[in-house]
């Protein structure tokens, strides 16, 4: 299903937490809203899911306009940063809740209940852990636990909070390719608000970049790490590096720099403060003169960098 | 015992040891002595005490009322934690910290205050005369009084577990289509059950042993209202240590009961 956001803003007081926003989203599309905190993106998510009422604006999900419509009539999958779970109900009973809420008519038996909470909980990879209370459950277990319960409910589309935000980074890794896997698998319409753009990257099949409350950049991970519309995304999608030239100055990353011994061919000159070997590569911090800011390289190790040490001259051109 | 992480409280032994002490010299000697001086009854001497008309009359009256006030409290201490958890309003910090004023008031000060206002030519007792009923002097102005008395108990208790309930779990039942209704019934009010339980029964059991505000408002008409507690007061000026101690052992045994089955609902309800 589609959703078309149109004109939505919102204002907490005095704080203009979204201002004007318009946004396609395709049919069975995974979005990431991105951006530092503060810039909107989950107020965006809540407006979308229908916890908040934006104060001007549509949200349209395919065709069918349902700003005014309550979240219980939106028919969308909620997933919490902190998982929500209903700590006095077993993992089944929390999955099941939201086919037990249904109206008596809609309300699926309990034989099939339990089939679809199975099927749900081997879906994610836990039925093992059917009995057993929240509390019992590790981070990640309870963040897969918190999607089964809001898929049980079929949602047309599925939103996700800083789905993997409370997590350590090993668990987080692990969990953001499953999710990338599940939506291939199941092509629900997803969105999900993250900060970081690793996460984005990795997931995503468009990154809608967001700012202070209004949308910087929309477009595929390549286009917004290779094209980037401002500076701020720019320096939003990675490390940047900003180099001082008589008629201004050069944005270019470390990785698109290269270095030499020699000067000449309109190399720029500096000084090693730092060597770090990063795995694959080796990050090489540059002290230049006539700046305050450092110029960070990370190349490939090679002969050249073999007998480097703090202090030595290189040479270096961005080559953007 | 595994002795690899060792306890902030110095040793087992100590702490037991000390807890004992404490609670013998407290609570469990005197209430022994009470059971030792009954004991110089005989089991029919004790019958007749406690099947008395007028003992029995005070024991359903007192355990009715302390019962009603505690459901009573059950349900305005409810609503009160919730609003003072879920809402911030102007005058919010000073209601919060009225809530606890029952305990320090003394509660013959209650009492007198209460019944000032509600006997027949009080403030609202006059209302009440003018609609036809009595409050003071009634087991209405008994429950009443024990209600004032217990209030910080639910309140109290419920407040902290409301306020570890994250609004984004109702978010989330909503989101999986539960009604209000339904977030209440099958979200909010199973995760507050064990809590409400322990306030209802402080409540309660508060409510059975209250002395203070209770004679003020009752109108002590034996047979009528006039509470266990005063009956032990009114033998005990008769110089019936006897017949005082029988009633005392019949309300410590029945709180007892009762408290002990509260227990064993709320380990029932409560999930691991």
């Amino acid at each position: 299903m589609s959703i078309e956001i149109s004109n939505v803003s919102k204002r907490f007081n005095a704080f203009k937490a979204l201002d004007q926003i318009n946004l396609h989203i395709n049919s069975g599309e995974l979005v990431a809203l991105l951006g530092p905190s503060g810039c909107g993106k989950t107020t965006l998510l809540r407006i979308i899911a229908g916890l908040e009422t934006p104060d001007s604006g549509n949200i349209v999900f395919h065709g069918e306009d349902v700003s005014r419509r309550d979240v219980r009539d939106r028919n969308v999958g909620f997933v919490f940063q902190h998982y929500a779970l209903f700590r006095h109900m077993t993992v089944f009973d929390n999955v099941a809740f939201g086919l037990r809420m249904k109206p008596q008519g809609q309300r699926p038996s309990e034989a099939e209940i339990d089939r679809r909470v199975h099927e749900l909980l081997g879906m994610v990879q836990l039925d093992w852990l059917a009995d057993r209370y929240p509390e019992q459950l590790s981070g990640g277990q309870r963040q897969r636990i918190a999607l089964a319960r809001a898929l049980a409910v079929q949602p047309k589309v599925l939103l996700l909070d800083e789905p993997f935000g409370a997590l350590d980074a090993k668990v987080r890794k692990e969990l953001r390719r499953w999710l990338a896997r599940l939506h291939d698998e199941v092509h629900l319409t997803s969105v999900f608000v993250t900060h970081d753009q690793e996460e984005a990257m990795e997931v995503a099949d468009r990154i809608v970049v967001m700012n202070k409350g209004v949308i910087e950049q929309i477009g595929s991970p390549s286009e917004v790490y290779e094209n980037p519309a401002s500076d701020f995304v720019y320096h939003f999608l990675g490390d940047a590096n900003r180099l001082r030239v008589d008629e201004g100055e050069v944005l270019f990353r470390p990785h698109e720099i290269a270095l030499s011994r020699e000067a000449g061919g309109g190399r720029h000159s500096g000084r090693v403060r730092d060597i770090r070997p990063l795995g694959a590569l080796v990050r090489i911090t540059l002290e230049v003169e006539g700046q305050d800011e450092l110029v960070e390289a990370e190349v490939v190790r090679d002969q050249l960098l073999a007998d480097l040490s703090r202090g030595d001259q290189l040479y270096f051109s961005p080559r953007c | 015992m595994s002795r690899r992480t060792s306890p902030v409280i110095p040793g087992f032994g100590l702490t037991l040891g000390y807890t004992l002490v404490y609670l013998s010299l407290l609570v469990l000697i005197p209430l022994g002595a009470m059971f030792v001086h009954a004991a110089q009854l005989t089991w029919a001497e004790f019958w007749t005490i406690i099947s008395a008309p007028r003992v029995v009359a005070a024991l359903k009256l007192s355990f009715g009322t302390a019962f009603v006030a505690a459901l009573i409290n059950g349900l305005i201490g409810t609503l009160l934690a919730w609003a003072l958890v879920r809402y911030s309003f102007p005058g919010r910090k000073v209601i919060d910290a009225m809530i606890d004023l029952p305990f320090a008031l003394p509660t013959a000060v209650a009492g007198i205050a209460l019944t000032a206002l509600y006997a027949p030519n009080g403030m609202v007792g006059q209302i009440a005369a003018w609609l036809g009923f009595k409050i003071a002097y009634t087991p209405l102005g008994i429950t009443l009084a024990l209600t004032f008395v217990t209030l910080p108990f639910v309140v109290r208790t419920i407040q902290p577990v409301l306020a570890d309930i994250p609004r984004e779990v109702e978010e989330a039942a909503a989101c999986l289509g539960a009604k209000p209704f339904q977030v209440v019934r099958h979200v909010l009010l199973p995760a507050l059950l064990p809590a409400w339980l322990t306030g209802f029964a402080l409540a309660f059991a508060r409510g059975v042993g209250e002395y203070g505000s209770v004679i003020f408002i009752a109108g002590n008409m034996p047979m009528k209202t006039e509470i266990l507690p005063l009956l032990i007061m009114v033998k005990l000026d008769q110089y019936d240590y006897h017949g005082a101690t029988a009633i005392g052992v019949l309300m410590l045994v029945v709180s007892f009961i009762l408290l002990l089955l509260i227990n064993l609902l709320q380990r029932r309800i409560q999930t691991p």
